[in-house]
């Protein structure tokens, strides 16, 4: 009897982990909501700067990025607004808000680059993985995991063939699913730590072959466009732009998302 | 060449004549008395005058015309009076050998016909058979020349012979004179192979000078600013040019006056001399920006304005004085934003090579329209020239300038291209963004995202783990328990015999009691412990169906439930008078049966 017991102690502890995550600093959530009143009475700068204090803090969310992108919006500022609606996608993909505002935002930039759309099937796991934030991912794998080990201990214990044989095909079923939300928590942790998307802030900045300024200039981009991130040298950030083409930018021109 | 014309024109042939200016001459002359086969020569016809109906003798006879007649007027202003002379000139092949005549060419003058008189020509071989009487015309040409020598002749001056490559020269080439020239003509000048040339316009082209006590009446034939090209030698290819000269001959003629003389004209060719140049080559190590500019130069950068909107135009202006190869140049404009388009510059020159070298100033203008805010830097124009006088590079870097650019009237910037509608649609839009969102901001630690943490690990980790633990536990207790039971059943019938040789002795002493409930006892052991069921759960149903599901006979198990129950009676009812005995010997067979049976 003391055998069943395991695995629910483990599935309590779980539970007090995730509602421990809920739990943020009060203050901080008055600091948003003080915010928000600000934009509601459309003092945008002000709203920014609370919004900026939070984060500042050390603290984040795809909300908070999301209302910081708007009160951005709102004075104007838009590759300001345009980034911190992609640090909210970012964290939350599945945010309608955010992306339906972004796609608003873009269509102020200067650059018109024409988009290599991405394979069907990257698309596809994309959106799969977007689902869900990488802490469900991640919870979840928990869960199959927890309860693939039961079934383990089922299959091991069980004396008739029957039982044993059904027993192992759920464990492997469930081992399987757990390595699947594995996965996916750990594609979708790596999106989210990427550091390989930046927004361009200056007005407009020349893109060269080679990380330094007497280089052929290639292309000119301008502020607000979203670029692809290689690798830096110096001074000089590696990009590829939105149709595929690479260069080197000026570091101080971008900021990562 | 209308130069040269110009020149004759102006050239005032002396009247040297000796002839009534009234008096109406038409003669002919040929430029040689004996010719060789394919040898040219030339034909000339001259009136003093001015005629018309010129008719030439047959020539084609003997002669190829390869050119004339080449009709020439020449005016002259001497003593208050003019005269003019004309001139009618061909130029001629012999097609065979033999000595011939031209025939009389004539001219009407005031309805006079006049005529000249005939001429007689050697046509000879062109082979050795004839070097003598070639090397008799060459000696005689020679002779020309030599008396010529002194009195005409045509010299290329330069000003310098030694330059290095894009350094400029001027060349000119002068005639000097003292002879009776009359008339001279001549083929092209000669092109400079090697220079880029510009041609000075000749303003005083006649003055005079003094040569070894010789006063000479010079004309400036042309003059000309030559940038080399090209490295080396470069030669400045000799001026030929055909004169004609008014000799002074002494007639055979004994008059009453003393010897009179007469004029014969005379062709010369006269040649100038040939001037090489030394072109040296540029030195080494010319810096990056150079690009052939030779001589001495500033130059100036000039943008306005500084600060300005979206669309607006600015100007970029490059000015580069000085002396050298000015046309030459044409400085790389800087690298321009992208963002600004860029229209092709307007070039303005001012310079002039008046004085013999090629000074002045040379601009572009650029029209620049920025097409998008921001700050755009314009970089410097390095420009580098070779300083001949200083023999080395010079490199000037202009001033670079930063612009501003600000957003357009409507505060909104136009993409190259963009349309209005595409304007009005971002208009209509921009009122559009959603709400923000008002509900619990759910913010957590930016560190903070569970996956990758150690805790994370362990939690998925640690149900399996768990789990292979836990079976750990259960099966090696499960094993233990096994071992009991496999313990009490070899023990099973050791205990029995021991029982019931435990009640043999209860039997032999008498006590009835004390002896069943031995029995019993060894009986359910035996039961309990060879098959693991608890003696507690024991009851006559339960050994019938276990012993069958061992196959045990059925008469077996009759006997051993019918011995337990004799035991059981006979414990709680001693009174029965039974076989002490055969009970006891029951109970043993029962035993030794079911041990049989289930081994």
């Amino acid at each position: 009897m003391k055998t069943r017991t395991i695995p629910i102690l483990t599935l309590l502890l779980l539970l007090v982990y995730v509602s421990a995550f809920a739990e943020t600093s009060a203050y901080y959530d008055s600091l948003v909501t003080r915010a928000n009143t600000l934009y509601k009475n459309a003092q945008y700068d002000s709203a920014k700067s609370v919004y900026n204090k939070v984060i500042e803090a050390g603290y984040e969310s795809d909300i908070l990025y999301y209302n910081l992108g708007n009160a951005y919006y709102k004075t104007g500022d838009i590759p300001a607004a345009i980034l911190n609606y992609e640090r909210a996608l970012k964290l939350n993909p599945s945010n309608k808000d955010a992306k339906y505002n972004l796609e608003l935002a873009n269509k102020y930039i200067s650059d018109k680059i024409e988009t290599v759309p991405e394979p069907l099937m990257k698309s596809l796991a994309i959106n799969i993985l977007h689902l869900m934030p990488v802490k469900m991912w991640s919870i979840l794998s928990i869960v199959f995991a927890v309860i693939a080990s039961a079934l383990l201990l089922w299959f091991l214990l069980s004396n008739t063939s029957g039982s044993k044989r059904t027993a192992f095909f759920l464990a492997v079923a469930f081992y399987g699913l757990t390595l699947v939300f594995y996965l996916f928590a750990f594609a979708s942790f790596r999106h989210i730590k990427a550091t390989d998307r930046a927004i361009v802030f200056s007005p407009s900045t020349e893109v060269m072959s080679e990380p330094s300024g007497s280089a052929t200039r290639l292309f000119v981009v301008h502020e607000g466009l979203k670029v692809g991130v290689v690798k830096t040298e110096g001074n000089w950030t590696n990009v590829t732009l939105p149709d595929g083409s690479k260069g080197w930018i000026r570091s101080d021109a971008i900021i990562i998302i | 060449m209308k130069r040269l014309y110009g020149i004759l024109w102006i050239v005032l042939l002396a009247t040297t004549f000796g002839l009534k200016a009234q008096d109406v001459e038409f003669n002919a002359s040929l430029s040689a008395t004996e010719v060789t086969l394919n040898e040219r020569f030339q034909l000339s016809f001259t009136l003093n005058a001015s005629g018309s109906n010129f008719r030439a003798p047959d020539l084609s006879r003997h002669f190829k015309v390869l050119s004339g007649p080449n009709q020439s007027t020449q005016m002259s202003f001497i003593n208050g009076k003019i005269s003019s002379s004309m001139t009618y000139s061909f130029i001629l092949m012999p097609i065979n050998t033999g000595e011939f005549t031209i025939g009389p060419a004539s001219i009407v003058v005031d309805g006079k016909v006049y005529k000249t008189q005939p001429l007689k020509i050697k046509v000879v071989k062109g082979s050795s058979a004839t070097a003598q009487s070639q090397q008799n015309t060459r000696k005689k040409k020679k002779n020309d020349k030599l008396n010529l020598g002194d009195n005409l002749f045509i010299r290329i001056e330069v000003s310098k012979t030694q330059v290095y490559e894009g350094e400029q020269l001027t060349a000119v080439y002068k005639l000097y004179n003292r002879a009776n020239l009359e008339n001279i003509s001549g083929e092209k000048l000669p092109e400079f192979d090697g220079f880029y040339t510009s041609e000075i316009d000749i303003k005083d082209n006649y003055s005079k000078q003094v040569i070894d006590g010789k006063l000479y009446d010079v004309y400036t034939i042309k003059k000309t600013v030559l940038i080399p090209q090209k490295t080396g030698k470069l030669k400045l290819k000799p001026l030929e040019l055909e004169a004609t000269v008014a000799v002074r001959v002494k007639q055979n003629t004994n008059s009453f006056w003393g010897p009179q003389y007469t004029y014969v004209r005379k062709n010369v060719k006269i040649k100038s001399n040939s001037v090489t140049i030394r072109v040296k080559p540029l030195p080494g190590g010319a810096p990056e920006s150079f690009d052939g500019a030779v001589g001495q130069f500033t130059l100036k950068a000039a943008l306005s304005p500084t600060e300005l909107k979206v669309n607006d135009a600015l100007n970029y202006k490059l000015t580069l004085t000085g002396t050298g190869n000015l046309p030459l140049i044409n400085p790389e404009p800087p690298e321009f934003p992208v963002d600004f388009e860029a229209y092709d510059p307007k070039q303005k020159s001012n310079y002039s090579n008046k004085r013999g070298v090629i000074k002045g100033s040379k601009a572009w203008e650029y029209l620049l329209i920025p097409r998008h805010r921001g700050e755009y830097h314009i970089p410097a124009v390095a420009f580098t020239y070779f300083d001949p006088a200083a023999k080395k590079y010079i490199t000037l870097t202009t001033d670079s300038f930063y612009v501003k650019v600000l957003p357009g009237e409507n505060g909104e910037e136009i993409a190259p291209g963009g349309t209005t509608t595409y304007k009005k649609e971002l208009e209509r839009l921009g009122s559009d963004i959603r709400f923000i969102h008002t509900g619990n901001p759910r913010l957590h630690e930016k560190s903070d995202v569970f996956f990758g943490t150690v805790l994370y690990y362990l939690l998925l980790l640690m149900p399996s783990l768990i789990a292979v633990i836990a079976y750990a536990i259960i099966s090696k207790r499960e094993a233990m328990k096994r071992d009991t039971v496999t313990f009490k059943r070899t023990k099973a019938t050791k205990i029995a015999v021991k029982r019931l040789r435990k009640a043999k002795k209860h039997l032999d002493a008498g006590e009835t009691a004390p002896f069943y409930e031995e029995v019993f006892k060894a009986l359910n052991g035996y039961f309990s412990d060879k098959l693991a069921i608890p003696v507690s759960e024991l009851n006559k149903h339960n050994i019938s169906s276990t012993l069958r599901e061992k196959q045990v006979p059925d008469e077996l198990i009759d006997e051993f439930n019918n011995v337990l129950e004799t035991c059981e009676m006979a414990r709680f009812s001693p009174a029965g008078g039974q076989d002490h005995q055969k009970v006891y010997e029951r109970a043993k067979n029962v035993i030794v049966n079911l041990e049989n049976h289930l081994k």
